[in-house]
């Protein structure tokens, strides 16, 4: 068990180290990043400036150790265009990202985890096979256009909420919606096959056999047993939520993290970027390892090995 | 009697899926033909004439014009041609890069596997969206940066399928067979191992093929994909989008023909994993 922990969060900090140099070296794959960071009106002097300022004069390596040693500080640099510390421009806009990721997973458990459920009560029948019917639906519609339509539908027609901004939490209501729905097949396929292995088990057997109703095994027995893979997957899943919101985000122009990330991709702000895959994947490994560890705990097969 | 019910839905899926997804493709083929339309031919005395199902359609655009006045038929249909190219070369691509590593890391095992699994753990912890964005960002849009930008980022799933598989057969007969017969490596791994996992691949390549669809459109959508003015569904979302409160329609049509060749990929993999008995993953 500890051999197992350890190895498991040895592996995590190599994919952090291994993370750390391919952030770095995905934003040195355009020719000459001075000349895209100057734009089309820069002069020959202005380059030569900006080459100075972020280093690139030096060698790649002598560039990556400079910039790691102050990342591990926690200086991730100043983006050229908003002329600000990239770790302040991004604290200033991780809350709306972290709550727009909260409350995107709230919404997708809360419609996935019935559906999953009603879905396992009876497999192959009816509400099963809408369900797979409905999550093969969800899955086949990129979110940005689940959102355009939603906005067609709640904001301009109904009008019941607004299409952009963060005034009011009602603005939250569409992107989190997005968001949910674009978690639900995984959950909703996982709750429920989760539910049809428990409930096929033998203590399901003998719960039914001591007469207890259907909504007491569910609820207190099967769900009990499904949910180790649920909160797992879940934790999983809003990693690669926050990943994703950079669409939603820029849809909706909610000023957080992923609108950042795009438009300093429009600008070739490099520090910013790199900043932001590398925040993001982070976040992501310590997710997936919180599953792993939550999962050796609690599966006593997995504690005796 | 249920066995024989899933038999029969699951062929019902597979030759659904496969029609609806070879008509697709012929459409994308045949797309300048069967539109009677030059796709980039701007009209700009004729913009956003609706579709045929609402008032004031010109029969001689049954899907109307866009805000150029581009035969909106034309687009959808060469906007497949585009989409499920890059779907599936950059499937190829990916299970290119995904089996060798897999195969490597499951037939070897011990140190090589390790290797291989910190490789999928690295690849899973990045956020694919965002680092495609950047990437072509940088690089600068085109056809190509697109399918090799998702080829890269793509190949866990096939890594991860045939690793498992060929973990669960390199111990088998035949495999011992071929290599007490002196059998080299490469030739088991190429003539033993990939044949027999192959089924398995297929099933994965039918989800990345539709997962790199959707990837392309996201990229098109938010002005790094392809490159306009080439069609492509995600881009004429994209172009559309400033037009959807007076004209829906003109955003639904190519998100509704995206949704329908994904859905038919799928079924076709879903049809495809129960006609082979393999298991639900």
């Amino acid at each position: 068990m500890m051999r197992f922990m350890l190895k498991r969060v040895l592996l995590s900090l190599g994919v952090c180290f291994v993370v750390v140099i391919l952030s770095f070296i995905l934003t040195r794959m355009s020719g000459d990043l001075a000349t895209a960071i100057g734009g089309p009106n820069a002069s020959a002097e202005d380059i030569e400036l900006i080459r100075r300022a972020y280093d690139l004069d030096k060698s790649m390596v002598e560039q990556f150790f400079n910039w790691a040693a102050r990342a591990i500080q926690g200086d991730l640099g100043d983006s050229f265009f908003f002329r600000e510390k990239v770790s302040v421009l991004i604290a200033e806009r991780l809350p709306i990202t972290l709550t727009l990721g909260f409350f995107g997973m709230l919404t997708g458990l809360v419609m996935a985890l019935p559906l999953g459920m009603l879905a396992a009560m009876r497999e192959g029948g009816p509400m099963d096979r809408f369900v797979l019917f409905f999550t093969s639906l969800n899955q086949a519609m990129p979110s940005f256009w689940v959102a355009l339509i939603l906005m067609i539908v709640f904001g301009l027609k109904l009008r019941w909420l607004p299409i952009s901004g963060t005034e009011s939490w009602l603005s939250f209501v569409m992107p989190a919606l997005v968001l949910g729905l674009a978690v639900l097949p995984a959950l909703a396929r996982l709750t429920r096959s989760g539910m049809i292995r428990a409930l096929s088990s033998d203590y399901i057997r003998t719960a039914r056999a001591k007469g207890l109703s259907k909504f007491q095994i569910v609820a207190k027995h099967a769900l009990r047993n499904a949910a180790i893979p649920i909160v797992s997957i879940a934790a999983v899943q809003f990693g690669s939520l926050l990943g994703g919101s950079v669409v939603v985000e820029t849809v909706f122009a909610l000023h957080g993290v992923g609108y950042l990330a795009w438009e300093s991709i429009g600008k070739a702000d490099i520090a910013v970027i790199q900043a932001i895959v590398l925040l993001l994947a982070l976040i992501y490994v310590a997710l997936t390892l919180f599953a792993d560890l939550l999962n050796a705990l609690l599966d006593p097969r997995l504690r005796s090995k | 009697m249920r066995r024989a019910f899933s038999f029969m839905t699951a062929r019902l899926d597979l030759s659904l899926g496969l029609t609806i997804f070879v008509l697709a493709i012929l459409c994308g083929i045949f797309a300048e033909q069967l539109a009677g339309h030059d796709p980039f031919r701007q009209n700009l005395m004729n913009r956003l004439s609706p579709p045929f199902w609402m008032e004031g359609a010109d029969p001689a655009h049954p899907l109307g014009t866009d805000q150029l006045g581009r035969d909106y038929l034309a687009r959808l249909l060469y906007g497949a041609r585009i989409s499920i190219f890059i779907g599936v070369a950059a499937t190829l691509f990916s299970g290119l890069i995904g089996t060798t590593l897999g195969i490597i890391g499951g037939y070897f095992g011990g140190r090589v596997d390790d290797v291989v699994l910190f490789l999928i753990t690295t690849r899973l912890s990045l956020p694919v969206v965002l680092v495609a964005l950047a990437i072509v960002g940088l690089v600068g849009s085109s056809l190509q940066v697109v399918v090799t930008v998702l080829g890269l980022l793509l190949w866990d799933r096939f890594a991860v399928v045939a690793r498992t598989t060929t973990m669960q057969i390199r111990e088998l007969d035949y495999i011992d067979a071929a290599r007490s017969s002196g059998c080299s490596t490469i030739w088991i791994l190429l003539r033993e191992v990939l044949p027999n996992i192959a089924e398995h691949l297929l099933v994965v390549a039918t989800l990345e093929i539709a997962l790199a669809i959707l990837l392309e459109a996201v990229l098109s959508f938010l002005g790094l994909g392809v490159p306009p003015p080439l069609p492509s569904w995600g881009l004429m979302i994209s172009e559309g989008k400033d037009f959807m409160f007076f004209d829906p329609w003109i955003i639904a049509i190519p998100g509704v023909a995206m949704m329908i060749t994904v859905v038919s990929i799928n079924l076709l993999g879903d049809g495809l994993r129960k006609l082979m008995g393999l298991e639900d993953r």
